[in-house]
Order: structure tokens, then C-alpha cells, then sequence
């Protein structure tokens, strides 16, 4: 299995999706937080309320309705279903309530039902009310408790025998309240995340995240006051015992959560009443829900960001390697020679370093080649002095009478001369011939008639070898004849002296390739490649004849086909017979 | 008397060989290891020939400023170069600062020994009025087989002595082709198959520089080279 450097960048980036853990992780903490602050809040605003009723025993005892609430209450508890129907009424909304309709029991007459109705104050004339509020100990009540009520919170107060002495305030969010605060910047989305948010990815959200994870508050539950919770809670228990109590409990249908905080209305050393407080989590959650939607959102944004610009560096990254990979991998032939240097990068990072050292590698394995390549003419030229001495002083000697034995010695002395001498000429063979190169001049001339004269000089040089010459068609070419000559003489020595003269050396020149092949041994396959470097050679055994071998040959083969813009191959002959050598042209020689 | 030969040469077993070498063939010998070491004998007497060595000790090139200098001094003295340098570049170098020959050190003695005698022989013909010319003419060439002097339409070609004994040996029998190993052996030279290719471009160089239209030396690839009749 591969992995690419843009795949593992772009499983790096999926890092990033850490970020929406930890950002959940923190808005649960934030709701934890907040839910604790309500609490606190609840809990204080009962007691403020609860403070406010201390010590005013004529508001508690005077109350004629309270008694008869008291006893429908009795009866209710008797006589399933156990439920105390409030209707809460918002006074800030003079109209009737938004929610007004969607209150289940809101219309049944006292004598009708089983549960209680409290009649809403404002249906009553206000002016009324207003009025009345010094005769009514439970407008009275409400209205001390009003004004400490807060948005969405309702207030109620019960007294020892479990009647329900006051309500006021309302759970759920008025239209004229939605309008105002925690909504206002929801309605009018202002930037283009908002207007996204709003739009696409709210619904998408709930969609695939659904209810749990992305609670929406809803306004439309069911907030009725269970009348176990206002006869046994364990709040209003503990704050009957004189203790302030809070406790969670879910609405009636499930689909709000309620903080309801308790605190004892004191006259004298006597619990005679308990104020609760009442508010949803519904501003928590939605507060909480937003948060987090916001969050899915950057953090998807953020995460489509970081995800492009990490690609594209990837991208860019591997891309440069991937160049420098092609670039490394053709700067060396398969003949293993430096065709060209790497341009060195100028970027000052890891990769330009990397450049930077092929590019001195390659420099380095170039100058080496080169080296390498001269090393024959060097060579040659070094040794040609002691040779020299040598050669003039067996000169001399032969100069002087010898004796016969000493001629003999001579003789060998100087044939071994003879031959080093041979050796270091076609050393240097190579290495003038490169000379020779740089300052021949082209002329147009007939290939097929070189090649023809050639072979004809090739008979007198090799008696005794069968020749078939195939160049019937005059080829202009524009090149150096001499060298041309001189390459097809190399193609043939090395042709003579690998052929097993099983069948004539036929020479062959096409459109495209002047070629001389011969039956016998095959090119060895590791060598193929290095046939055409200099002192390489790919026979078994050294000649021990006079005409050393020293693999150059087939390197002035290649150096006048490059010299011609031609490549020099060799390849075995497709019968597996024998070997095909020569040269391609590059196609604009001809012409 | 017998002619002096200054031979300079840094290395000392090759100097003292092939002054012993000059000194069996008759000839009186001055060797020198240094450029400033033969000039200081230069100055006060000529040689009759000198045998330089291109890299002379430090100085790499030291054989050529000799050479100019010497040919500065006298146009007529034989100069040969005998060094270890084979390549065109150096040839042509010292061929154009006014060299007879040019020869590698590979070159044997005896080989050495007809070409500083055939040089004698030159500077002598120059010397002495034409007697009995030995001539050999082909047309518009004319070759003065004493003085080694060849001239085309009446004008002297300035050839090397080398070059003049490959086109001896080519126009003796017009058309027939010569292969390159006799032309080397009848310039008394051992060089490799380039080396007789330049040496024939040259030829032809100084031919046409003479005469735009010069063809008559041709090329008979895998063979060698033919003089047109």
C-alpha cells in the first residue's frame, strides 16, 4: 500500500476535527456554568420575592378565594387526573398571549373541570384590578411578586396547606418579548456565516445531528404546574421546613427542562408560605445550541481552509520532489553518463537544499566522467616520456656491435615497446579524436558511396572475410566523411574480430541507420548499456595479439554518431545469431 | 666540420640519449635543460639545427618561446619540435611559429636521424646554385626533390617536411591510392590514422590557399589517398 505525501498531508489535516470536540466539550462546560448561574439566579430572585412577603401575615391569611382554591384543590387531588392547569399570563402583552391558544385547559370554567383555572388578572378589566389590588390579597401578591418576575420565569406562592395563593409570569416566551431580546440578532442575520447558518446549515444540522446533540428550544410545551409538585415537591418541602430548595424537573410533556427554586415566606419564627420560581433552560439551550452550531460551522470553514492549504502544499511540495525525482533520474543516462546538471534551486528551504546537493553531486559525477574519460589520453601522455627514454636508448644500444644474443634481447625489447607503444596511441586515439571533433567541418557528401568504398578497402584489409554490402541507394548526408569512414572502420573491427565467420559481415546502410552486423556471440546483457563508454570492453578473454584491445572502439563510435546528432547502438540480431552495431542518424542529417 | 645540433630537452636520460644517438651519426651536439640556458648559448653562437621540447621544465609552453625567439634571430635555421604533445592544437602552434617539423617523441631514432639529415640537405641545396635539379613535376606541381621545396603554379608551397614526403609519396604514380600506412612509412613517420588525416587536411590547406580550386588530392575512405592526375 502507497501513500503519497498529498494523501498523508490531507489524513494530517483530519486532525483539525479535534477542534469541534473540544470546542462541544467547552460549550457543555459553558451550559454547566450557566445552567448553575439560573440556578442561582432563581434561587435568588425567590428569595427576593419570598423577602418582600416576610412578615406580612395579613396577605397570607386574608383569603377568602384561597380557601375555596384550596378545597378545589383538595378535590382535584382526589379526583384523577392529578393535574393543576395554570394559565400564566404575561401582563407586558396587553393583546391576548401568542401562547394564549396553544395552553391545553385555558378556556374551561372553574365548575366544569376538575383542575383549577386560574383566571388570568388581565382578562379582568384593568382598571379594576387595579383597584382592587388593595382589597385582593392575591393581586396583591402578584403584584409584589411581579415585580421581581423575570422574562420567561414564572412565580408562584403556596401556602403551608398547599393552595396556590398567587401566580404570575410565564414560562413561555411572548411574541413580544421573541422580538426583543434573545432572538433579535437571529432575525436579522447580518454576516454571511449568520446568513449561512440561518439558511442552509441549521436545517442540515438538525438533520444529521439531530435533537440530541442540537437541542432546539421549543416554545411550545406543555407548562401546566402538576399538582403533586405544588402539594409534594421535595423543594417545597424543604422550603415548608424552612430550608430555600431548588430542583430540576422536567415539563409535564417532556420537551423543557425547569429550574424551580424555593424559598420560605417567613412571618416570625413561622413558615407560612413558600414563594417558587420557576424558569426553562430554554434560553441555556438555545444559547448553547447556537454556540455550538456556530462552532460546527468555523470549525467546518476552518477545517475547509486549513484542509485547501495544506493540500495545496502538499501538492506543491510533492510536486517539486516529484520534479526533482524526473530531473535526478534523467540527468544520468542509462549509459550512466551526466547528461546535464540539475539546476540548482534557489529556494531557501529542506527541497532547495536537496537541489542544491544533486545539483553538486551531479557536478562532481560529471567532472569525475570526465575524468574517467580522459584518464586514457592522460595517461598515455604521462607515459610517453619514459617511453621515450626507453626507446631512445634501445636505439642507441642497437647503434653499437652487439653481440647476437644481446640482438635477440633487443629485438624483444624493442617489440614490447612497439606494443606499449601501440597501446598508448590508441589510449590517446579517443581523446584527439574529441579534438578532431570540435573543429571538423560539415560537408554534403553520399554515404552510400563511402560506405561503398569502404567495403572495398575492407576486402584488401581483411583477406579472408566474406563482406555483403547493402547500400544501393545514394544517401546525401551533410557530416564529416572522414570521420563517418573512421566510425565504419571501428564497426567493422569490432565486427572481424567477434565474427565466427559462419556467414559474410554484411554492412547496411538504410534511411536511418548505417549498421554492421555479424554472426557470433551475443552481447552480454548487464553489459549493454556501458558498450559504448570508454575502455570498456565485453570480451571474455584480453587478445594477446598484437592488436591490444582496449574497449575504445565502440566509444569513437559513439563520440562521432553524438558528434552527428546520431545515438550508436547494439543490439542482438532478432535470429539471436549474431549482433547488429551502427549508428541511427537523427533525421534532419539527411538530406 | 661537422654540423651542430643544439638539442633542448628538461628531461636528462632522453637528452643524454639522443645527444649520444646525434654524436654516433656525426653530428656535434650542445644540449641544454632550460630555455635560459640555451639562449644564453644562442646568443653568443647558432647551431645549425635545433631539436626543442615544448614543456621545458616549468615553463609549459617554453619550446614555443624559444622557437620565436630563435626564428626572430635567423629565418633560415632548421627548427624541430620533438615532444611528448600530440595533439592538432600544439602542432599547429608549433608548425606556425615557424617550425620545419613537428614530431612526436615516439618517433624512432633512425627515423629521427633521415629527417634532421634531410633538413642538412635542404639548408645545403639552398645554399649551393641549382645543379643538376632533381626535380619531379605533375602538372602545376612542381617538386624540387633536393631542397625538399614544392611549388604550385610556380609558387613555393611552405610544407613541412613531413607533408612533403606524403605528397612525394603521393604523386610518384598519380591515381594509385595510397594507404596511410605508406605514407607513414615514407615520411619516416609512426603516427595513428588522425594524426595522417590532419596532416593531409593541412595539405590541402596550404594548396588551396594558394589555388581556391585545389582538388587533386582525394580522399578514398577505407583505403587512404590518391593524387589526381
Amino acid at each position: 500500500m502507497r501513500f503519497s505525501l498529498r494523501t498523508k498531508l490531507a489524513l494530517v489535516t483530519l486532525i483539525l476535527l479535534a477542534i469541534p470536540f473540544v470546542g462541544y466539550w467547552f460549550v457543555l462546560e459553558m451550559e454547566r456554568f450557566l445552567r448553575a448561574g439560573l440556578e442561582q439566579s432563581v434561587a435568588a430572585t425567590a428569595k427576593a420575592a419570598a423577602v418582600a412577603l416576610h412578615d406580612r401575615p395579613a396577605l397570607l391569611e386574608r383569603r377568602a378565594p384561597v380557601t375555596k382554591l384550596e378545597v378545589k384543590v383538595e378535590v382535584k387531588v382526589e379526583v384523577p387526573p392529578p393535574v393543576v392547569t395554570v394559565v400564566a399570563k404575561d401582563e407586558a402583552s396587553d393583546n391576548v398571549p401568542a401562547n394564549g391558544g396553544t395552553s391545553p385547559l385555558a378556556p374551561l370554567p372553574p365548575e366544569e373541570g376538575p383542575g383549577v383555572r386560574e383566571r388570568a388578572p388581565a382578562e379582568a378589566p384593568k382598571p379594576l384590578a387595579e383597584a382592587s389590588t388593595a382589597l385582593d390579597p392575591k393581586l396583591e401578591i402578584e403584584r409584589i411578586v411581579h415585580a421581581l418576575d423575570r422574562a420567561e420565569s414564572r412565580m408562584w406562592v403556596v401556602n403551608r396547606r398547599g393552595s396556590l395563593l398567587a401566580i404570575t409570569g410565564s414560562l413561555k416566551k411572548s411574541a413580544g418579548r421573541a422580538s426583543s431580546s434573545t432572538d433579535a440578532p437571529r432575525s436579522a442575520p447580518s454576516g454571511l456565516l449568520d446568513k449561512a447558518q440561518s439558511g442552509y446549515l441549521q436545517p442540515l444540522y438538525a438533520r444529521i445531528l439531530g435533537n440530541r446533540i442540537l437541542p432546539r428550544a421549543p416554545n411550545d410545551f406543555d407548562d401546566t404546574i402538576p399538582a403533586e409538585l405544588i402539594s409534594g415537591s421535595q423543594e417545597i418541602s424543604r422550603a415548608l421546613a424552612g430550608l430555600p430548595a431548588t430542583a430540576w424537573r422536567s415539563s409535564v410533556d417532556g420537551k423543557a427542562t425547569i429550574i424551580s427554586a424555593a424559598h420560605p415566606v417567613w412571618n416570625g419564627p413561622e413558615v407560612v408560605a413558600v414563594v417558587v420560581a420557576e424558569e426553562t433552560t430554554n434560553a441555556i439551550r438555545s444559547l448553547t445550541t447556537d454556540s455550538l452550531e456556530r462552532l460546527i460551522s468555523i470549525t467546518l470553514l476552518v477545517f475547509f481552509l486549513a484542509a485547501v492549504t495544506l493540500i495545496w502544499f502538499a501538492q506543491r511540495l510533492s510536486s517539486r520532489i516529484i520534479g526533482l525525482a524526473h530531473e535526478a533520474e534523467s540527468a544520468i543516462d542509462a549509459r550512466g553518463r551526466v547528461e546535464k546538471i540539475i539546476a540548482s534551486s534557489t529556494n531557501q528551504d529542506e527541497l532547495g537544499d536537496l537541489s542544491r546537493s544533486f545539483s553538486t553531486l551531479l557536478e562532481r559525477l560529471g567532472q569525475y566522467n570526465h575524468y574517467l574519460e580522459n584518464l586514457a589520453a592522460r595517461l598515455s601522455h604521462e607515459l610517453r616520456t619514459p617511453i621515450a627514454v626507453v626507446r631512445s636508448s634501445l636505439d642507441n644500444l642497437r647503434l653499437d656491435p652487439q653481440g647476437a644474443q644481446s640482438a635477440d634481447y633487443l629485438a624483444r625489447a624493442n617489440e614490447g615497446i612497439e606494443r606499449l607503444n601501440t597501446i598508448l596511441k590508441r589510449m590517446s586515439e579517443a581523446s584527439r579524436l574529441e579534438q578532431i571533433l570540435k573543429d571538423t567541418q560539415f560537408e554534403d557528401f553520399d554515404l552510400a558511396a563511402l560506405v561503398r568504398g569502404c567495403a572495398q578497402g575492407y576486402e584488401s584489409v581483411y583477406p579472408g572475410v566474406q563482406w555483403r554490402v547493402d547500400a544501393p541507394l545514394p544517401l546525401r548526408m551533410h557530416g564529416a566523411p572522414d570521420l563517418l569512414a573512421q566510425l565504419l572502420d571501428k564497426l567493422v573491427a569490432n565486427a572481424v574480430s567477434f565474427s565466427d565467420q559462419s556467414e559474410p559481415i554484411s554492412l547496411t546502410l538504410k534511411a536511418d541507420e548505417l549498421s554492421v552486423s555479424n554472426a557470433g556471440p551475443l552481447l552480454p546483457a548487464e553489459a549493454k548499456a556501458q558498450l559504448f563508454q570508454s575502455m570498456v570492453s565485453s570480451r571474455a578473454t584480453a587478445t594477446s595479439g598484437p592488436e591490444p584491445h582496449l574497449g575504445l572502439g565502440l566509444y569513437i563510435v559513439r563520440l562521432i554518431a553524438e558528434h552527428h546528432g546520431g545515438t550508436a547502438f547494439a543490439e542482438n540480431r532478432a535470429d539471436g545469431r549474431g549482433v547488429t552495431v551502427g549508428m541511427r542518424f537523427k533525421p534532419r542529417a539527411q538530406i | 666540420m661537422s654540423k651542430k645540433i643544439a638539442l633542448v630537452e628538461d628531461e636528462a636520460a632522453i637528452r643524454a640519449n639522443y645527444a649520444a644517438a646525434f654524436e654516433k651519426y656525426g653530428y656535434a651536439v650542445a644540449s641544454y635543460a632550460s630555455r635560459p640556458e640555451a639562449m644564453r648559448a644562442f646568443a653568443t653562437r647558432l647551431p645549425d639545427l635545433a631539436v626543442i621540447d615544448i614543456g621545458l621544465g616549468d615553463e609549459m609552453d617554453g619550446g614555443f618561446t624559444l622557437c620565436r625567439e630563435l626564428r626572430a634571430q635567423s629565418a633560415t635555421l632548421p627548427i624541430i619540435f620533438l615532444t611528448a604533445r600530440d595533439s592538432d592544437f600544439d602542432t599547429v602552434s608549433g608548425l606556425r611559429l615557424g617550425a620545419d617539423d613537428y614530431l612526436t617523441k615516439d618517433i624512432s631514432l633512425p627515423h629521427l636521424m633521415a629527417r634532421i639529415a634531410a633538413l642538412f640537405r635542404r639548408l645545403d641545396a639552398l645554399s649551393t646554385p641549382k645543379t643538376n635539379e632533381e626535380t619531379l613535376e605533375r602538372g602545376a606541381l612542381v617538386l624540387d626533390l633536393k631542397r625538399f621545396v614544392a611549388s604550385w603554379n610556380g609558387t613555393p608551397v611552405d610544407l613541412t617536411l613531413t607533408e612533403f614526403w606524403m605528397i612525394h609519396t603521393l604523386v610518384k604514380f598519380p591515381g594509385h591510392v595510397k594507404n596511410r600506412d605508406q605514407l607513414m612509412h615514407d615520411a619516416n613517420l609512426v603516427v595513428d590514422d588522425s594524426t595522417i588525416t590532419s596532416h593531409i587536411k593541412r595539405i590541402r590547406k596550404k594548396f588551396v590557399e594558394l589555388d581556391a580550386k585545389f582538388d587533386r588530392i582525394d580522399t578514398v575512405y577505407g583505403m587512404g589517398y590518391k593524387w589526381n592526375p
